[in-house]
C-alpha cells in the first residue's frame, strides 16, 4: 500500500537492519545448547523472513536450523471483530516440534495477542520442550503477560505512528521505518 | 322502487351503439331509459355529475373463481361480487371448481341465491351467474344432468381447473348443450405432456430447476377441440388462451367459421415467464406465463378480435397457501380489481387499442359471445354501467383490495385507468375514493 | 450474529453460484487451499468458529453431503446440531415459513439446509437473518458441490480458464449440473453436456452449453468429464429403458476412454452406481479424481463457513496494525 513519504522517517536503514538480524542470531546461538534440537518458526507475513535471515545467521555458527512458517489468522481472538480475511496464508512447520526448543519469530511485538495465538497454534503441533520468543522490534503496549527473549531494538512508538519492518524479499530492501498514521486532515 | 338515476356530463362509450362522445344517461326503473345530450331526468332523480370521466356497459368477465362453498377463508361470493364491481364488472361467471363442486342444482342454485341474497340486503356487487360443472365431481368421465343445473341457474359449463380430456366426452358435451344454447369452457391443458410442471417451459425453468409445461400441452387440447366443435356444431369457447399456437388454431376456426370463441386474461397480455424468477409465487398460474413470443401473439390476437374477449380467472388464494416453496404453492392470481388499469396502461395507452375497443373486449364481446344480457347501453337495456376515468394512475395496493386474497403479480405498480362507479340494475353497487 | 458482506462481498448467505462473479469464486477457491493443510493435521481443528452454533437441516437424506459439512464444521470449532426431517412441509405439517422462523427464535448462526423443493434455500435466507448455505435445493443448485469440483479441476490443470468440460447423465434433475455450469462457465471454462436427449433440459444451450449426442464425443471433446449419477426414478418416468441400456449407450468405460486424451480426469459428485454410469475400473483408476473431491469439499466447506460466519475486510485492514 502506497503510503506518503513524507510520513515516513526510517529508524534503521538495511545495514543497520541486518546488523540487528547478526546480532540476534549472535544471541540465540549462545543462549541455546549445542546440542538442543533448534527450531525456528516466524509468523507471517514478514516473522518468517526474518526467521529465515537469522536462520542463515545461525547456519554459520551450528549448521542448517529448521525454520518453518505459522499464519495466525484462524486463531486470532478478534474474528468476531474483524470478520474473515479471505487471504489466509499457508501454515508450514516442515520438522515434528516434539520436544524440540522452538523461537517464534516476529517482526514487531505490541499488544502480544499475536503471539498468543502463535502458542496456541504450536500447540496443536505438538507438545515443544521449549518455547521462545525472538522480536526485530519491541514498541511496548502490552495487552498480555508476553516477554521476548530476545528483542533486536526498543522503539517508543509516539500517539498517531505506527512501526514498520521492511524485508526484502516482500519490500524489496531491508528497514525499520516510523509512519506517521493518515488522520482525517491529511486532504482527500 | 327504485330511485331514477341520471348521469351527466360523461363521454359515453358504448361501442354496440358506435357511440363514442358526450351523452347524459337516464336510468328509470333499473333499467337503460335515454342516451342523449342535454338529457333532464324527473326531478327525483339521483343526478350524478361525471363530467371527465368515461361511461360504458358495465364490464363482463366469464371466467371467475368465488371459492364459495368451501374456500370461503380465500374468497366468498360476497366479496368476490364487490371485488367485481370494483374493478367495474357488472356480471362475473363464477367457475365449478368449489368444494362441493357445482355438479348438481342445489349447488348451482346455492350459488345464484346467495349472491341475490346479498344483492336484496344492499350489500351486493356485481351480478353472479354459476357455471355448472361438466362431469361429476369434475372428474371427466360422466356428464353431469346439464339440464337441471341450467334450471338452477347454470349459464355454461366446465370443469375449469381441470381440462375434459376425454375426446368422446368433450364431443358429447359440445353435442348436448345445444339444447340449451349455453358454451362449454375448456380449459385446454394435456396433463400427460403438462405432469409436474409449475411453469413455462423452457430457459427460465431450466436455470430455475422447475418443472415445465411446454405449449403443447394446450395448444394440442384446443386444436382438437376446434375440430370437436366443427364436427359437432357446438359453442366452444377456449379459456385463458396463452400459447401463440392456440391462437393459430382459433383463427383457423374462425376463417373457417367454426363455432368456437376465446378469452384471454391481463396477465398473459402483459408478463412473461421471467416474472416467476426468483420464486416468485404470484407468477405462479395455470396456464402459465410463456416467452414473449407467445405474449405478442395473444396480444395481438385480441386486438385484431381474433380473441374476442378479455376474461381474468381471478383465483384467490390464502397468503400463507402462496407464501411457500414454489413447488407447492397453489396455482392462480386474482384479478378483479386490477383489470381495467392493466389493460388500458398495456393496450389503449400506447394507442394500440381504440378506448372502445377495449370496452368491446371486456363487455359488449362477452354479452355478444355468450348470450349474456348486458353489454350495450342500449334503452330498454339492464342498467349494468361502469363509470371510469380512463387516464387516472394508481399504484395497487393489495391490502385495499376488497377481495380476501392478495396473491397479485402486480402489487405496487402503476397503473393506468381507475372505477369510480359501478352500477347494476339501476343500483349503485361501488363507489371509488 | 454474523455480518454480511464476507471480505468477497458473497453477503448473508450462499443460495448458488448463479449470482456470483468469476472474481468471489475464484476468492472462495483461493480461501479453501490453506483450510487444505489444516485437514492435513494431526489435530485437524482450528478455533476460528468457536461458539457459532451451525444446524444442518437436511429434509432430504444425504450421508456423504451432510458428514463433508459436519467435519467441516466441527474442524472450525463451531457446534452443530443436526436436524433430519423427510416429506414436504405438507407432509410434515410444519411450513416452511415456521421452520424459519423456529431457527431464528433459537437465535441459530448459520444453517445449511438441504431441501426438495427448488428455491427453498433462497426462500430460507430470504426470512431469517443466520447464514443460510445451500446444501443442495430441489434441481436448482448445490453450490459447494461446484466449488469443490472447480477446485479439483483447478489442482489437477492449474486454472479453469479455457477448460473442456463435459458433464454427462441426468442433467435435467441435476442441481450439481447446474451449480457447475455457472461455476464454469462464469470461470471461463467452455462446457457442454450430454446424455440421453429425454434427460437434456429445455433451453439449455441458451445458458451458454453445447450439447453433445453421443458420450463418445464427449471423450473425445474434453479434457474434463463429470460423470453423473443416474437415479433409479428416471426408469419409473420413463425417461430412459433400463440401467442397461443407459450403460450401454452412455456408460463411461475404460473401452471408451481409449479415445481420450492423455490428461483427460474423470470426476462423479457420488455415490456412484458402479456398472451404469461408470465402470469400476474407471472410478478406480488413474484419471479418477473422485476421491481428491472428497478432500476438497471438506476444504471449501471450510472456506464457504469461514467467509460467510465473519465478513467486515475493511475492518481487518486497520485492525491489522493494532493486533501484533
Amino acid at each position: 500500500m502506497p503510503t506518503d513519504p513524507a510520513r515516513i522517517r526510517s529508524l534503521l536503514d538495511e545495514s543497520a537492519t541486518l546488523a540487528l538480524l547478526g546480532r540476534l542470531a549472535a544471541d540465540i546461538d549462545a543462549a541455546v545448547q549445542p546440542d538442543e534440537r533448534l527450531v525456528l518458526v516466524g509468523i507471517r507475513r514478514r516473522g518468517d523472513s526474518i526467521a529465515t535471515e537469522i536462520a542463515r545467521g545461525l547456519a554459520e555458527r551450528r549448521g542448517p536450523v529448521p525454520t518453518g512458517s505459522l499464519d495466525i489468522t484462524l486463531y486470532r481472538d478478534d474474528f468476531a471483530q474483524v470478520g474473515a480475511l479471505p487471504r489466509i496464508g499457508t501454515t508450514n512447520i516442515p520438522e515434528d516440534i516434539s520436544d524440540a526448543h522452538v523461537i517464534i519469530v516476529d517482526d514487531v511485538l505490541y499488544t502480544g495477542r499475536t503471539i498468543r495465538a502463535a502458542l496456541n497454534e504450536l500447540a496443536d503441533f505438538g507438545r515443544a520442550r521449549r518455547i521462545g520468543l525472538c522480536v526485530l522490534v519491541d514498541r511496548g503496549g502490552r495487552q498480555l503477560p508476553i516477554q521476548p527473549d530476545y528483542a533486536g531494538r526498543v522503539v517508543d512508538v509516539p500517539d498517531g505512528h505506527e512501526v514498520s519492518v521492511r524485508v526484502s524479499d516482500l519490500d524489496g530492501a531491508w528497514g525499520v521505518d516510523l509512519v506517521r498514521k493518515e488522520s482525517d486532515g491529511d486532504g482527500q | 322502487m327504485k330511485r331514477p338515476v341520471l348521469l351527466v356530463g360523461g363521454r359515453v362509450v358504448d361501442p354496440s351503439q358506435s357511440i363514442d362522445e358526450p351523452r347524459d344517461v337516464l336510468v328509470l326503473g333499473g333499467r337503460i331509459e335515454a342516451v342523449e345530450r342535454g338529457l333532464a331526468g324527473p326531478d327525483e332523480a339521483e343526478r350524478i355529475d361525471v363530467s371527465g370521466l368515461v361511461v360504458a356497459p358495465g364490464l363482463i368477465d366469464v371466467h371467475v373463481h368465488l371459492r364459495e362453498p368451501g374456500g370461503e377463508h380465500k374468497e366468498t361470493i360476497r366479496s368476490g361480487a364487490l371485488a367485481a364491481a370494483a374493478g367495474g364488472f357488472t356480471t362475473v361467471w363464477a367457475m365449478p371448481n368449489t368444494d362441493p363442486p357445482l355438479d348438481d342444482p342445489a349447488a348451482v342454485g346455492f350459488v345464484r341465491q346467495e349472491a341475490r341474497a346479498w344483492a336484496r340486503r344492499g350489500e351486493g356487487g356485481a351480478r353472479v351467474s354459476p357455471v355448472g360443472a361438466a362431469s361429476r365431481g369434475l372428474a371427466g368421465e360422466r356428464m353431469t344432468e346439464i339440464g337441471g343445473l341450467v334450471e338452477a341457474g347454470a349459464v355454461a359449463v366446465t370443469d375449469d381447473g381441470y381440462p375434459i380430456a376425454d375426446p368422446a366426452l368433450m364431443r358429447r358435451l359440445l353435442e348436448y348443450t345445444q339444447t340449451f344454447g349455453i358454451p362449454v369452457l375448456q380449459h385446454a391443458e394435456d396433463r400427460a405432456l403438462s405432469a409436474g410442471g409449475v411453469m413455462n417451459e423452457g430457459a427460465v425453468a431450466t436455470a430455475l430447476g422447475l418443472r415445465g409445461i411446454p405449449n403443447v400441452s394446450e395448444a394440442a387440447v384446443v386444436a382438437r377441440d376446434v375440430y370437436l366443435a366443427e364436427l359437432t356444431g357446438g359453442h366452444l369457447h377456449v379459456q385463458h388462451v396463452s400459447t401463440r399456437e392456440a391462437v393459430e388454431s382459433i383463427e383457423r376456426a374462425r376463417e373457417r367459421g367454426a363455432p368456437v370463441t376465446a378469452e384471454a386474461t391481463p396477465h398473459h397480455l402483459t408478463l412473461t415467464e421471467d416474472a416467476v424468477r426468483g420464486y416468485r409465487t404470484d407468477a405462479k398460474m395455470n396456464p402459465p406465463l410463456r416467452t414473449e413470443r407467445d405474449r405478442i401473439a395473444v396480444r395481438e390476437a385480441l386486438i385484431a378480435g381474433v380473441i374476442e374477449m378479455i376474461a381474468t380467472d381471478h383465483a384467490p388464494h390464502h397468503y400463507e397457501e402462496k407464501e411457500r416453496e414454489f413447488d407447492d404453492a397453489p396455482f392462480g392470481i386474482v384479478g378483479l380489481e386490477t383489470a381495467l388499469g392493466v389493460c388500458i396502461r398495456e393496450l389503449v395507452e400506447p394507442g394500440d387499442l381504440p378506448l372502445s375497443g377495449l370496452v368491446d373486449r371486456m363487455s359488449c364481446a362477452p354479452a355478444r359471445a355468450m348470450g349474456i344480457e348486458g353489454g350495450s347501453l342500449r334503452p330498454g337495456r339492464p342498467a349494468d354501467i361502469v363509470v371510469f376515468d380512463p387516464g387516472e394512475p394508481w399504484t395497487v395496493d393489495p391490502a385495499r383490495f376488497l377481495s380476501r386474497s392478495r396473491n397479485t403479480p402486480f402489487a405496487g405498480e402503476r397503473l393506468t385507468g381507475r372505477v369510480r362507479r359501478t352500477i347494476v340494475g339501476g343500483q349503485t353497487r361501488y363507489v371509488g375514493s | 450474529m454474523s455480518d454480511p458482506g464476507a471480505g468477497l462481498g458473497l453477503g448473508k448467505d450462499l443460495v448458488g453460484l448463479e449470482p456470483l462473479g468469476r472474481e468471489q469464486i475464484l476468492g472462495i477457491l483461493d480461501t479453501a487451499e490453506p483450510f487444505k493443510e489444516i485437514s492435513e493435521r494431526q489435530i485437524k481443528k482450528v478455533p476460528v468458529l468457536r461458539g457459532q452454533t451451525i444446524v444442518n437441516l437436511f429434509f432430504e437424506p444425504s450421508t456423504r453431503t451432510r458428514i463433508s459439512f459436519e467435519f467441516a464444521e466441527k474442524r472450525l470449532s463451531a457446534d452443530t446440531v443436526n436436524i433430519s426431517s423427510s416429506g414436504s412441509s405438507v407432509e410434515k405439517g410444519e411450513t416452511l415459513v415456521d421452520t424459519a422462523r423456529n431457527l431464528e427464535a433459537m437465535r441459530i448462526n448459520m444453517v445449511v439446509v438441504r431441501h426438495g423443493s427448488s428455491g427453498a434455500a433462497g426462500f430460507l435466507a430470504d426470512r431469517i437473518p443466520s447464514n443460510v448455505i445451500n446444501a443442495g435445493d430441489g434441481q436448482h443448485e448445490h453450490p459447494t458441490q461446484a466449488l469443490l469440483d472447480l477446485l479439483t479441476i483447478r489442482d489437477r490443470f492449474g486454472s479453469i480458464e479455457g477448460r473442456r468440460v463435459c458433464i454427462v447423465g441426468d442433467i435435467l434433475h441435476s442441481r450439481v449440473a447446474r451449480s457447475n455450469i455457472w461455476g464454469l462457465l462464469k470461470c471461463g471454462a467452455e462446457v457442454a453436456v450430454c446424455g440421453p436427449r429425454t434427460l437434456i433440459p429445455a433451453g439449455i444451450g441458451d445458458l451458454g452449453v453445447r450439447v453433445l449426442r453421443r458420450v463418445e464425443e464427449a471423450i473425445e471433446w474434453g479434457d474434463v468429464l463429470y460423470v453423473l449419477r443416474l437415479q433409479l426414478e428416471r426408469m419409473k418416468g420413463g425417461y430412459v429403458a433400463s440401467l442397461r441400456e443407459y450403460n450401454r449407450v452412455f456408460g463411461v468405460s475404460s473401452e471408451r476412454l481409449r479415445l481420450a486424451s492423455d490428461d483427460l480426469i474423470v470426476l462423479h459428485p457420488g455415490p456412484m452406481n458402479r456398472g451404469v454410469e461408470i465402470d469400476s475400473d474407471v472410478a478406480d483408476g488413474e484419471r479418477s479424481v473422485i476421491l481428491p473431491q472428497v478432500t476438497n469439499g471438506v476444504a471449501v466447506r471450510m472456506a464457504v463457513l469461514y467467509l460467510l460466519a465473519g465478513g467486515q475486510p475493511e475492518l481487518a485492514e486497520t485492525a491489522k496494525g493494532g493486533v501484533a
